[in-house]
């Protein structure tokens, strides 16, 4: 098994109805350093994933005794604040977006590549955990949300107080386009004067400073910024 | 309050036949019996008429008094005509003189005309015929000549009992002839339905499936365009189900053979003994999952656009494209590929079947990202035209052949590449939305397609200007 950076293993519920799809995801998983319990049933699926044992929930829509809304919504409801992936063979687009607002964090449509359930899985809980102990990375580049520091291949990052806050946007949403004007909402609350032109200028700098090391942030025309680590 | 939709022709017909031929009935009885008694009362008053001008011719007054000679044959006469009882009554207006039924009651009208009028005398019914003449000279040494009235009168039985017998002959004629036409009418509606009946039991004996168009020739007129609606909407499920047909089994050959090539690769990985050829044929493996897995998706988003019965609804295309980006960014960026995304500053919405739509072109953008050189460009675009909105994807991969962009469009055409099905969707989605679906080669290489939807007309305007959104 693969200990992630933090040295901790991703402890994972998996709620199928399926034998042989949670038997094989279990292993696959497995295979990838994640240890994935299984359970059939969405009522159990619910009180077990609210135990706090897990860092994420696989979820599948088509349980045979509650729906997955259903099950997402008494998680939520029972105060369980650990991210969900959605198992879905469904391809209705009004269904992912309600599934959305009902607390799902990512979908996944069957069937899937076990390697894309992996790399979504660590993205969710390493988001999740970032989000809880406050550390962050992407490729060499670290953040500690505690100390408000970056470091990057081990060395620190000094960066300026507007590329900071543009930094820290990016990192905790690593892959996430961010459109400028989200950006400018984001920091326009800290920085009343922030231009959009501004942003493409802290922009450049920013990635003079990550030139030459595993990642960069990478501008997609009407998508936004994201930052990408060289081996994603 | 019965409801009129459900009614049956007969009922119908009843309804509307039967008041209106006993109004018809009732009011050819009571005009009858009108004209029979106005023609037995104009015959009977000429008779009676007849017996006061003779009355009348033989009165003299020579005597100094009144006098008359009865005319006894016309009495007579009369009487054996009537069968009944005649009476007569000759008075001068000063009552000086009295002859004959003194109480036979007065006429109506003291004009001196001859007129009829109908009495009761004795407790019978009469009817008496009344004339009044000015004497030539006075009677009695009066100072003036007298009028002296002339009434002659007869009973009406036997005129009733003429006239209840017409009356009943005028029933029975009239009642025989409503009956006749009402079951002329009963017959009529039945052969008029026959048809009707006979195409009944053609609907019943008809097997599920047949899809036939109906012969209508022998039906009546106005059956006719029912006939034909009903045979346009047996050619259009007709034209349904042969799609489907088509469509299945096109997609039998697109599951069953991936899955025959899975399976002789899996028999063939357990039987080799060279570890490194059963891993490649594993790694083959894979990606005839994947490619089998997309078939599926697309597969099924065919059928659903075949069905026909997808509801239309607001969709924000600029939604869709970002959604649709979102979704094949990880791909894309495996492969560095820059995925841009060209949207217009204002929204546009158009009604579309959203889920459709989005799998169409995720199917376009997919085909794209997997056919673009690594580090290529792809672009994800809107282009919103007075008449019509473009959703359009680019590329720089390989293009297509002439021959090959000729027969875009073409269902379940396999190229090698996976594309074809991909493209079938996005041309059936267009179509489903009334819009069309072109494919071109781009000057300096790479592919261009296009989703064009139209514009209803209301929407050509601009409902309402967004907020600028800025663009990256």
């Amino acid at each position: 098994m693969r200990p992630d950076q933090k040295g901790k293993t991703v402890r994972c519920l998996l709620v199928e109805d399926d034998a042989d799809l949670a038997l094989w995801l279990v292993k696959s998983l497995a295979g990838h350093g994640i240890i994935v319990d299984w359970e059939d049933s969405g009522q159990m699926g619910v009180k077990r994933a609210l135990t706090g044992e897990y860092d994420a929930l696989l979820l599948d829509l088509g349980l045979p005794d509650l729906d997955g809304a259903q099950v997402l919504a008494r998680l939520r409801a029972g105060g369980g604040t650990l991210p969900v992936m959605v198992l879905t063979a469904r391809d209705d687009l009004s269904d992912r977006i309600a599934l959305l607002h009902a607390g799902a964090d990512d979908f996944l449509s069957k069937p899937f590549a076990v390697s894309e359930v992996e790399a979504r899985l660590v993205a969710l809980v390493r988001r999740s955990q970032g989000r809880a102990t406050g550390a962050f990375s992407c490729g060499r580049l670290f953040y500690d949300q505690a100390t408000r520091r970056f470091a990057l291949a081990g060395d620190p990052l000094h960066v300026t107080p507007r590329e900071h806050a543009i930094l820290q946007l990016l990192i905790q949403r690593v892959g996430e386009p961010l459109s400028k004007a989200h950006i400018l909402d984001r920091l326009v609350g800290e920085d009343a004067d922030l231009q959009p032109e501004a942003i493409e200028v802290l922009i450049h700098r920013l990635r003079r400073k990550l030139e030459g090391h595993d990642v960069r942030i990478v501008t997609l025309r009407g998508l936004g910024y994201f930052l990408e680590a060289e081996d994603a | 309050m019965p409801d009129r939709r459900v009614r049956s022709l007969r009922a119908t017909l009843a309804l509307w036949m039967i008041p209106a031929s006993l109004c018809v009935f009732g009011s050819s009885i009571w005009l009858t019996q009108n004209a029979i008694a106005r023609l037995a009362d104009s015959a009977y008053d000429r008779s009676l008429s007849g017996a006061l001008r003779a009355i009348e011719a033989d009165l003299s007054v020579q005597s100094g008094g009144l006098g008359m000679e009865l005319p006894y044959a016309l009495f007579a006469n009369l009487q054996a005509a009537a069968t009944g009882t005649v009476y007569f009554r000759i008075s001068t207006d000063d009552g000086l003189v009295q002859i004959g039924d003194t109480r036979l009651p007065d006429p109506p009208s003291p004009t001196r005309a001859a007129q009829f009028f109908d009495a009761t005398y004795l407790g019978q019914s009469l009817r008496v015929g009344a004339v009044r003449k000015r004497l030539a000279v006075p009677l009695y040494g009066a100072p003036t000549p007298q009028t002296v009235l002339i009434e002659v009168a007869e009973t009406t039985a036997s005129r009733e009992a003429f006239l209840g017998r017409i009356a009943r002959l005028a029933f029975w004629r009239d009642a025989t002839a409503l009956l006749a036409a009402l079951a002329v009418l009963v017959v009529g509606v039945g052969m008029a339905l026959r048809p009707l009946l006979r195409l009944r039991d053609r609907f019943d004996r008809r097997a599920p499936g047949d899809l036939s168009p109906l012969d209508g020739s022998a039906l009546p007129a106005e059956v006719r365009p029912l006939i034909d609606s009903f045979n346009a909407l047996m050619a259009r499920h007709a034209d349904q189900a042969a799609g489907q047909k088509r469509f299945f089994d096109d997609a039998s050959h697109q599951l069953r053979t991936p899955l025959s090539v899975l399976r002789m690769q899996l028999d063939y990985a357990l039987a080799t003994p060279d570890t490194a050829e059963r891993e490649a044929t594993l790694e083959a493996m894979r990606g005839v999952v994947d490619r089998t897995a997309r078939t599926t998706g697309q597969l099924l988003a065919l059928a659903r656009v075949d069905s026909g019965a997808v509801p239309l609804t607001p969709v924000d295309l600029s939604a869709i494209l970002r959604e649709v980006a979102f979704l094949h960014l990880p791909a894309a960026r495996r492969k560095r590929i820059a995925l841009d995304l060209d949207l217009p500053d204002a929204p546009e919405t158009l009604p579309a079947a959203e889920t459709l739509l989005y799998e169409a072109v995720s199917n376009l953008l997919d085909n794209a990202v997997r056919l673009s050189p690594p580090g290529g460009e792809v672009t994800l675009r809107l282009d919103v035209r007075p008449k019509a909105a473009a959703l359009i994807v680019s590329d720089r991969g390989p293009g297509m052949t002439p021959e090959r962009l000729a027969r875009v469009g073409e269902r379940f055409l396999t190229d090698g590449e996976g594309a074809g099905i991909g493209l079938s969707l996005a041309v059936a989605v267009a179509r489903m939305h009334g819009g069309t679906f072109t494919a071109a080669n781009r000057p300096g290489g790479g592919l261009e397609v296009a989703l064009i939807l139209p514009r209803p007309p209301a929407l050509s305007k601009n409902r309402h200007m967004p907020e600028n959104e800025s663009r990256l």
